[in-house]
């Protein structure tokens, strides 16, 4: 009993550990979204979590902040990026890098992964000098690319696309493996090969280093950290007490160079460290872990009653600073270096378990809620004739009928272009293949007459359609499929672009998400001429 | 050295040998369906590259590696932890202490603090919460890398 109790204590999951699963889980409530292998589609979707969380994964409910600041910092030609820099500075102003350490699954990833036993590469000056390279990622790939290319008029989230391994893992690799995606099996190229690639070095590299990505390449982290002074929480030190020993440094698994500087991620191993117990977790003057005595600013307004902790406790009034850091120092003295004697006082487990409690009842709301949303905001399936078998949108199928205005003002009936190949493509102004790809169906359009090309916009509208298409200088007819029939006629789902080619009889050839390249369409007209 | 000790200092260079093995193990899984999925695309450009069968083959020739790497992982953790130093050692000199406050410091996280709330404020009125919610909602292919 007392062996397993002793297993217990030393494996136990830290209350960071704890936080980090439950932010993880919260991010993706949407389990059902693995089951299904479909993206939630709520308005939920709107706000950005806090942590790297890609908004592809299937059981994200929230905006991955990083993805969308790229995708605003995208469109800024046409609309300043105001929600999502706004956001962004408040995150980063109340919590700063502490949601790093504390809220981002990424980094609970990397930290399991550090937790297999391996030889383990220690943090040095070349770290240190690693550490630096999130930067230049960050002004590259995630605000100068998306700004270049804005004013080229293609939106290119660049760090997403080449880079971001969280987006492969969770959107890519956990869509991929659902037999129902299937058929986006066919979208993979050298893009995915890359990006795959870039996935297995950095998880490789985080079991060898502790959080490799979060340190040396992780954009966010060098956006949050450029506000940690500033921001509200954060692991503080109180600097009259601090005797510069630098054991704070050495225990630290981050490349830091003082306590709650740009590389601090706020995890908190250095408080039960100090010898001085200079050092405690803080949301503002509220000790949220460590010496409730520090915090020179507090005692000097003598408001010490003030002071509470997490943990329960509440200060005696009137202790000057100077008695408690005798105090402190006193207990630092008859304690070996390295234990924790001059830290915290026992927590209050009632306002513990309280705080727990609330927080799973939240998470079991959240749970309850997003798995069990009505079908209606799924979207929509391919509808298929129950009356004949042969009417439909998959190859081999025919595809029923149907009518749809023109931006140019004309009226597109599929019936009346019997005799011709069709081919429909469903796109929209904010998907970057989509905008890369219509060139090629401008080329196909003109260079093979007898072929009548058709670009839908999507039901999904960020810009007025005609105005776009005045800068642009594409003469093909487009539409827009503004209540969404034609797309879910074309079996379409939330995936752009979508390409149908039907033969001259009117059926399909070939009904596929993703990317064509004028090869494939020169291979299905050639087989219809045969 | 015990021989406990022993045992557990050869699992962990096991594990971490199969680990970097492994790795490049998948590198070249990985490497080798992009250059079979090339010449199939030369022939149809329509041929998929990362097919199930492709797949199923690569994973084949990984398995007997990640048998053994999870035997080793096994080996690892039955050994138990490296006894952890009492403390890592100081280094003299170390700048530990932050720079002084810079006056003014909570002031300027109230104005920014103000000004991030504005700024929300503005992008939900012109349209930018939309923009989010309508790329998140959507598969953005080229954001996972599917293309």
């Amino acid at each position: 009993m007392d062996k397993k109790t002793n297993w217990w204590a030393r494996h136990k999951p830290s209350t960071r550990r704890l936080v980090q699963l439950y932010t993880a889980l919260l991010y993706n409530a949407h389990l059902r979204g693995f089951a299904e292998g479909e993206l939630y589609t709520g308005k939920s979707k709107a706000l950005c979590v806090p942590g790297l969380n890609c908004y592809s994964c299937p059981a994200a409910v929230g905006a991955c902040p990083l993805g969308a600041l790229q995708n605003a910092v995208a469109a800024s030609a046409s609309r300043p990026a105001f929600y999502v820099v706004g956001v962004l500075l408040l995150f980063g102003l109340l919590l700063g890098r502490v949601i790093c350490g504390w809220a981002c699954p990424m980094g609970l990833l990397q930290e399991l992964l550090h937790k297999l036993p391996t030889r383990k590469l220690k943090k040095g000056r070349l770290t240190r000098a690693l550490s630096w390279v999130k930067y230049g990622l960050l002004a590259g790939l995630v605000l100068a690319v998306p700004l270049y290319y804005a004013f080229r008029r293609v939106p290119l989230p660049a760090f997403c696309k080449y880079v971001c391994p969280a987006g492969t893992l969770e959107g890519a690799v956990s869509l991929l493996l659902h037999p129902a995606n299937k058929d986006k099996l066919g979208m993979l190229g050298p893009l995915f090969t890359n990006k795959l690639l870039i996935l297995v070095l950095v998880l490789t590299a985080c079991v060898f280093v502790y959080r490799a990505f979060c340190r040396f390449l992780c954009p966010l982290g060098a956006l949050y950290s450029l506000m940690t002074r500033l921001a509200l929480v954060g692991v503080k030190l109180d600097r009259n007490r601090c005797t510069e020993c630098g054991v704070c440094r050495a225990v630290c698994p981050m490349d830091i160079r003082r306590v709650g500087d740009r590389e601090c991620i706020a995890c908190g191993s250095c408080i039960s460290k100090c010898p001085e117990a200079a050092i405690s977790f803080r949301a503002g003057k509220i000790v949220l872990m460590g010496n409730e005595t520090t915090g020179s600013r507090v005692q000097a307004t003598g408001d010490a009653a003030k002071v509470f902790s997490l943990r329960g406790r509440r200060q005696p009034t009137g202790l000057t600073e100077e008695a408690s850091r005798r105090n402190s120092r006193q207990s630092a003295a008859n304690s070996p270096v390295g234990t924790s004697i001059a830290c915290p006082p026992s927590p209050s487990r009632r306002r513990r378990l309280s705080a727990w409690l609330l927080a799973l009842a939240v998470l079991a709301g959240a749970l309850l809620y997003f798995n069990r949303s009505p079908a209606a905001q799924r979207p929509a399936k391919p509808t298929t004739d129950t009356v004949s078998v042969d009417l439909g949108c998959d190859p081999g199928q025919t595809l029923p009928d149907f009518t749809i205005q023109t931006l140019a003002g004309e009226a597109f009936t599929l019936s009346e272009h019997r005799g011709e190949l069709v081919v429909l493509n469903l796109w929209a102004t904010w998907c970057g293949p989509c905008v890369k790809e219509l060139p090629i169906f401008e080329a196909f359009s003109a260079a093979y007459p007898d072929a009548f090309v058709l670009a839908v916009h999507g039901p999904m509208i960020t810009e007025d359609v005609s105005a776009w298409l005045a800068k642009s200088e594409l003469s093909l007819p487009f539409a827009v499929d503004t209540d969404g029939s034609v797309t879910a006629l074309l079996g379409a789902s939330n995936v752009l672009p979508h390409t149908v080619v039907l033969d001259r009889s009117g059926t399909v050839l070939y009904n596929a998400p993703g990317s064509v390249t004028m090869e494939l369409l020169e291979q299905l007209y050639a087989s219809t001429k045969e | 050295m015990s021989a406990r000790e022993k045992g557990r200092r050869i699992a962990v260079w096991g594990l971490t040998g199969l680990t970097l093995f492994l790795a490049l193990g998948l590198c070249w899984a990985i490497l080798d369906l992009w250059r079979e999925g090339q010449a199939l695309r030369q022939a149809d450009p329509a041929a998929v590259i990362y097919s199930p069968e492709a797949v199923r083959t690569r994973a084949r020739w990984l398995a007997p590696l990640l048998a053994l790497w999870l035997a080793a992982l096994a080996a690892a953790l039955c050994l138990g932890k490296r006894k952890r130093r009492q403390s890592a050692a100081p280094r003299p000199g170390a700048p530990t202490a932050p720079a002084p406050e810079a006056k003014g410091l909570r002031r300027l996280r109230l104005v920014m603090l103000a000004a991030a709330l504005a700024l929300i404020v503005l992008g939900v009125l012109n349209g930018g919460l939309r923009d989010v919610l309508v790329k998140a909602v959507n598969l953005c292919t080229e954001c996972i890398g599917l293309g």
